[in-house]
């Protein structure tokens, strides 16, 4: 029953290693297939875009649903986001979620 | 709200949750389920469309909104305000998810998702059908300020907490009250914050403060006043002396006890004296 993908940023990555996470961030540099992602929490993750290279994102501001391995994130898919997105206030929600695990995962 | 088993509660608020509160709740009464201690009817949620499925009489949607998955539906006829048209719709559905004698056999199709990677706002009404749960969509729309995201998530934070732990009290008691208040006005900070509505909380901060500071000066006049054996009792300039405050609010703070009596005026109306 426990499908979970949960949201997290940069600071949580190693907690997670072989999972399947949401995180979001500014849209950086691109490296062939890899897209570089820099968190809502002034963290730079590679992801790796091979999977999902006919979609092309829409928005500065996106998260990316992936499987966090290696110092990768492979990506499944990602939505677009609003430029006037909050990074403090969401890196706030995120402590607080991981402080009441109970109800996100 | 009547607690019957076999009746429906009917609940008017609207909850935000994550959907994995909704997979976790067992408890019901009727058809009506518990959440933190709590009737819900109506909900909201706030995820992604993984999948879309379009039959008859419904359109199926399967949300996950990172906690976990959860299969929505969303009759198509508008007019939804008649219960047994509804029931009916539901029963229709059931037979058709079982493959069995309805008049269509075809299964629902799955279509295209006009909400791809985007962010969608739901509410729904959570209700038990034949021990299964249920989740039929009065609204879904899409998110277009990703900050209603953030918000969202607080806000179900914030009502998990004061369902199982209580709303903010003035009066703090122990160090485990305080702790759970500063985490509470932390989230309610930043969801106030997140509204663009940083006076909010400055101006409710303020008004407690003030609230609290008038309840102290309003103690130790009454303790000045009571302690005072005189015949003619203590004065208003007095008062305002020891209390290092204006004759003003010196006045209105014994005007107060004069209405409660617990003070008598004495010589003149400047002077008082306590009824204890």
């Amino acid at each position: 029953m426990s499908s979970a993908t949960p949201r997290i940023n940069f600071k949580y990555l190693s907690q997670f290693e072989g999972k399947t996470i949401r995180i979001i961030g500014k849209v950086g540099e691109k490296q062939g297939n890899n897209v570089i992602l820099h968190t809502t929490d002034n963290g730079q993750v590679i992801v790796d875009r091979s999977k999902n290279l006919e979609k092309n994102y829409q928005t500065n501001i996106v998260e990316v649903l992936g499987i966090w391995n290696n110092n990768q994130l492979r990506e499944l898919t990602f939505f677009n986001l609003s430029d006037n997105f909050d990074f403090t206030t969401y890196n706030q929600m995120i402590d607080l979620s991981m402080e009441h695990k109970e109800i996100f995962m | 709200m009547t607690n019957n088993s076999n009746e429906n509660v009917i609940v008017r608020t609207i909850t935000p949750l994550t959907i994995r509160q909704i997979q976790l709740s067992t408890e019901s009464e009727g058809n009506t389920f518990k959440i933190d201690n709590e009737f819900v009817m109506n909900v909201s949620l706030v995820g992604t469309v993984i999948k879309v499925l379009d039959g008859n009489t419904y359109t199926n949607y399967t949300i996950d909104d990172g906690t976990g998955q959860l299969k929505i539906r969303e009759f198509k006829r508008q007019k939804q305000n008649n219960m047994e048209e509804e029931e009916e719709q539901q029963q229709q559905q059931q037979q058709q998810e079982e493959g069995g004698e309805g008049e269509n056999k075809s299964k629902a199709k799955e279509i295209e998702n006009a909400f791809e990677n985007k962010y969608v706002r739901i509410i729904g009404n959570l209700k038990e059908y034949k021990n299964q749960k249920s989740f039929s969509v009065s609204k879904i729309t899409e998110i277009t300020d990703s900050n209603q995201i953030t918000t969202h998530f607080l806000e179900a934070i914030l009502v998990h907490l004061q369902r199982i732990k209580g709303t903010l009290k003035k009066e703090q008691t122990s160090s485990q009250n305080s702790q759970i208040k500063e985490e509470k006005n932390e989230i309610k900070k930043e969801t106030n914050n997140n509204n663009n509505n940083n006076n909010n909380n400055n101006i409710i901060t303020q008004q407690n403060t003030n609230q609290i500071l008038g309840l102290a000066l309003k103690d130790k006049a009454l303790r000045l006043i009571s302690s005072n054996q005189t015949s003619s009792g203590i004065s208003l300039q007095e008062l305002a002396k020891e209390l290092k405050s204006t004759e003003e609010e010196i006045r209105e703070i014994v005007d107060f006890f004069l209405d409660q009596g617990q003070i008598y005026i004495t010589i003149d109306d400047e002077h008082f004296r306590s009824t204890d």
